[in-house]
């Protein structure tokens, strides 16, 4: 029946007569969009990168500089170290928290997602800046520490270690969220097949369960290593200068030092390793198993070594299995993992949590927990024009990128939903692009294009900006709404007697404005709690909030800090309760 | 109806321990006042079954009859909340299922996607570790004989529904277990496919000589695959028996309502062994045992209808649908007193026309009586 629907639908179509454009020209807005504010200024970065400064001829000197062994070399070596333990650390404790989310019914993982999504939407700068509190000199942290005894408590900030700690902290809910889709997706009926096949639990899950989640580590490790390779909140805040980043050069270079062909060069490293390590995904993975699922299989060499290492994973911990069950007895296990998933969401909430009562403090300077409550930092938030205005600032600036990001997506995302197009992998990738080129990189090329239009130091640079960082995003959500929206009713609609128009009001929108409304907040969440754009294409002048809380942080550390950081988290806690209402019910 | 089936439930209750409750050793599974509840709801009620070495018997009943439920207790993967389970007279209720030696057919398969077509087969022997070159034999063997020897290296993505449902015989029947529990496994197929299916089950069945269980909610199906019938209703089993005994001697009007169409007629025993109802007083079968003042009802498959000219039958009566099914067709007609009954009317018949008037008549003992 369904098929004869959409054939004859079809068929009428083209017997027509009528020239009827194909719906992938719907995505053309949005990728004139990205071509001209990222392909085009990357490339410019690129070409900057290897002309000198005075003559403007072609040198590879800012890469052999970067790569002579000197500093450059030390700062290139350690992100590449920091973002790849931070990646480890994100799989390796994001792992048992999104199994344990998905071996959950729905309706409590929805719940307990809640714990998880709400430090995901809380910007890196306010839970790296609870973290500078609590982890200080004076923390409680150091003094519950100091208190049992152990030795260098007085010292947590400023070292290798407690900048990882703080990167897994920032990326594992990223980790979690993207794994779980693909292990939601495992039919629960494999295990069961599993074991009646004779496979025991630890044999079922490495031999089955395990490599069928792969694909969503993988995806995972490719995001947070990417992400982590251009930060330089937490190595700023919490490192010290032997935990220099390549992301923190670029800032130096770029603002400090005017030297863009360095800057661009150490930019130009970055895409370069993600464009890598996204390329050796796709060998192994394939890209579509982001946006499908499952993927290609092949026969080759390293998926007999996976599954190899998969059996003796399997067998190995199927004799522990049976001596743990001999030594403490069966369903012990579940208990762990669940002890072990709230203990992590604890640890998550917790620097957003304690942000609350240091910004009630009395005091000129922060502690946790303060000495004595009061409220006189939110009304000397509240009486500076400087951090109302930038307050004021972000909201308008958000709205504005929510409705330009969510009328591009839409737009694309209808056109790429309702078409099989050879082009349509390409236009995926292209609208997911901005995901891949760290934050870091779209600011500065979008900063140096810019410049020639005077467009930095305006609000409508930086909307642009946040709109090139908001659209992945916000495009799968539209993508994964449209996708899963039945066609047919609008057919339907059309034979009961209803005009396109009224077919629009009355069926389409009211069936995809869950998903409009989950895309509209998700961008404006996106520009609000956005840094590195504003940093480079604010300027000095046009300061939103986070840029604002950025330069007190590095100016002065004072209680004002928590007041705004309390107000964000209360915009931002909001607004997400709002996405989770918006949000479709699970298909 | 409720008050109906509490007591056909409990008529037949005790039918399958005394038909095989002294034949201890040729049992390959026992089930004992098996109960399983999900808070308030009642999923199985204390339910007795006893399955024959050998056979294949299908659990056969509505959805939520609690059929898939008993399956998954048999399996393993649902633990029951009282009772026990024996298999081959040992207890195996609190056995985990990957030692309790049984097949399962999923529904949908549950073939493992990462894996190919070889590797799914291989599975269940990599598990029981056997050596590398047995293993290969008997796995090719096992996918030689659903005919799929040629697909080996394929993913289960890559395979037709059909052909999907081979491999996940094959990953069944390979280890030879000796009891094999499917789950309604043709329902996904297509009506032709399925039926070639049925006789590829049977072959399977046959050539192995393992025990199988099928459940399925396809009355057809269970009456084409089984050597017994379980007809599930209300988390009990209401009645067992060969597919004849249930078509032909259903318990009560239940289990007659639920195989095959049927027309009933109620009414109370008067004398002369005959029963009087709405539509006249009727020969009761030679064989029914009932006293007079006792209510019931007369079951007449649509098959033993005859159809006679207006006058001449037991039941005057109106055409008010005809059904062309190719090899008959089916009449409904409608009684002076306004009851709907079906006949078959054989091809080769003068087609009858919608408002024409007829009558019906059946001799006694293709009629079956069924006490309230």
């Amino acid at each position: 029946m369904a098929d004869i629907a959409v054939d004859s639908s079809t068929r009428a179509a083209r017997k027509g007569g009528r020239f009827r454009p194909s719906a992938l020209w719907l995505t053309l807005p949005g990728a004139l969009f990205l071509v001209a504010f990222l392909l085009v200024p990357s490339f410019q970065l690129l070409s900057l990168s290897v002309e000198d400064r005075a003559t403007g001829a072609f040198t590879l000197d800012a890469f052999i500089r970067i790569l002579n062994g000197g500093v450059y070399t030390r700062v290139l070596f350690n992100t590449f170290l920091i973002a790849l333990q931070t990646t480890v650390g994100c799989l390796l404790f994001g792992y048992p928290l999104a199994y344990w989310l998905a071996r959950q019914s729905q309706r409590r993982q929805r719940l307990t997602m809640l714990f998880v999504l709400l430090p995901f939407w809380t910007s890196a700068l306010v839970k790296n800046f609870a973290w500078l509190v609590l982890l200080g000199r004076n923390g409680s942290v150091s003094a519950l520490l100091a208190a049992l005894g152990m030795e260098g408590a007085d010292s947590l900030l400023f070292n290798h270690a407690t900048v990882v700690f703080a990167m897994v902290h920032t990326m594992l809910p990223l980790a979690v969220v993207i794994m779980l889709p693909v292990m939601n997706r495992i039919d629960a009926n494999l295990a069961n097949a599993a074991g009646t096949l004779g496979a025991s639990r630890a044999q079922a899950f490495w031999r089955i369960y395990f490599p069928l989640s792969m694909p969503g580590v993988a995806a995972a490790g490719v995001l947070v290593f990417i992400a982590s390779l251009g930060f330089f909140i937490t190595p700023m805040l919490l490192g010290g200068a032997r935990e220099t980043m390549l992301g923190q050069l670029i800032i130096m270079q770029i603002n400090q030092l005017q030297n863009w062909q360095l800057g661009s060069a150490i930019a130009v490293m970055l895409v370069v390793t993600a464009l890598a390590t996204c390329f050796v995904y796709d060998r192994v993975f394939g890209l579509s198993a982001i946006s499908q699922g499952g993927g290609g299989m092949s026969h080759g060499p390293l998926r007999r070594l996976g599954h190899y290492l998969a059996g003796r994973a399997g067998d190995t911990c199927a004799t522990l299995e049976l001596l743990a069950a001999r030594l403490f007895g069966q369903g012990r296990l579940d208990w762990i993992l669940s002890t072990y998933a709230w203990l992590l969401i604890a640890l998550l909430l917790l620097p957003i949590i304690a942000l609350v009562p240091m910004a009630f403090t009395d005091s000129t300077f922060l502690s946790f927990p303060p000495q004595q409550y009061s409220t006189r930092w939110f009304s000397e938030y509240l009486n500076s024009p400087l951090w109302v205005s930038a307050t004021l600032r972000s909201f308008a600036i958000g709205l504005s990128t929510a409705l330009l990001t969510v009328l591009i997506a839409t737009l694309a995302a209808l056109g790429l939903a309702r078409t099989q197009n050879r082009l349509s992998g390409l236009v995926f990738l292209l609208f997911m692009a901005p995901m891949i080129v760290p934050p870091i990189v779209i600011a500065i090329a979008l900063f140096y294009l810019f410049a020639k239009f005077s467009l930095v130091a305006t609000d409508l640079g930086i909307v642009i900006g946040h709109t090139v960082i908001a659209l992945p995003i916000t495009f799968v959500i539209l993508l994964a709404t449209f996708k899963g929206h039945d066609w047919r009713l609008e057919q339907a609609a059309a034979t009961l007697g209803a005009s396109p128009w009224r077919t629009l009001l009355r069926v389409t929108l009211p069936l995809v404005k869950g998903g409009l409304l989950a895309g509209l907040v998700t961008a404006f969440l996106q520009s609000f709690e956005e840094l590195t754009v504003a940093m480079f294409i604010g300027g000095g002048m046009k300061t939103t909030l986070p840029k604002q809380m950025w330069d007190d942080v590095l100016l002065q550390v004072s209680p004002i800090l928590a007041a705004a950081s309390v107000v964000v988290l209360l915009i931002v806690t909001t607004l997400f309760f709002i996405l989770e209402r918006a949000r479709p019910a699970q298909r | 109806m409720n008050d109906h089936g509490s007591a056909c439930v409990r008529d037949s209750q005790a039918f399958p321990s005394r038909a095989t409750g002294d034949a201890g050793q040729s049992n390959k599974l026992r089930a004992e006042r098996l109960s399983k509840r999900y808070g308030d709801f009642t999923a199985l009620d204390e339910l007795d079954l006893e399955v024959r070495n050998g056979e294949l018997l299908t659990l056969l009943g509505a959805s939520g009859s609690g059929k898939t439920t008993l399956l998954q207790v048999i399996s393993g993967l649902v633990a029951p909340s009282t009772g026990r389970l024996l298999i081959d007279g040992t207890d195996i209720t609190h056995t985990p299922p990957h030692r309790r030696d049984i097949g399962v057919v999923f529904q949908n398969y549950a073939l493992f996607p990462h894996l190919s077509v070889a590797e799914n087969v291989a599975f269940p022997l990599q598990m029981r570790k056997l050596p590398a070159a047995q293993l290969q034999k008997r796995m090719r063997d096992a996918l030689e004989m659903v005919g799929l020897g040629a697909l080996e290296k394929r993913f289960p993505h890559e395979l037709s529904g059909g052909q999907q449902q081979r491999v996940a015989l094959a990953r069944c029947f390979v280890y030879r277990p000796s009891l094999i529990l499917m789950d309604e496994p043709l329902s996904a197929l297509d009506r032709k496919l399925r039926e070639s299916m049925q006789i590829e089950i049977k072959r399977l069945h046959r050539e192995s000589g393992a025990t199988i269980v099928f459940v399925t909610h396809d009355q057809e199906e269970a009456l084409a695959l089984s050597n017994r019938i379980a007809l599930m209703s209300e988390a009990r089993i209401v009645q067992i028996g060969t597919p004849q005994a249930i078509y032909e001697t259903p318990s009560c009007s239940r289990v007659a309502e639920f195989i095959g169409l049927s027309n009933l007629l109620k009414g109370e025993i008067v004398e002369g062994h005959r029963l009087r109802t709405s539509e006249g007083t009727f020969t009761m079968p030679a064989q029914a045992s009932a006293r007079a003042g006792s209510t019931g009802a007369l079951m007449i498959r649509p098959e033993h209808m005859h159809l006679l000219p207006h006058g001449q039958g037991l039941v005057q009566a109106q055409v008010v649908e005809t059904v062309y099914t190719g090899a008959d067709t089916r009449v409904l007609l409608k009684t002076t007193s306004g009851m709907t009954l079906t006949a078959r009317q054989a091809a080769g018949n003068r087609p009858l026309r919608v408002g024409e008037p007829a009558s019906l008549a059946w001799r006694p003992d293709d009629s079956h009586f069924l006490a309230d």
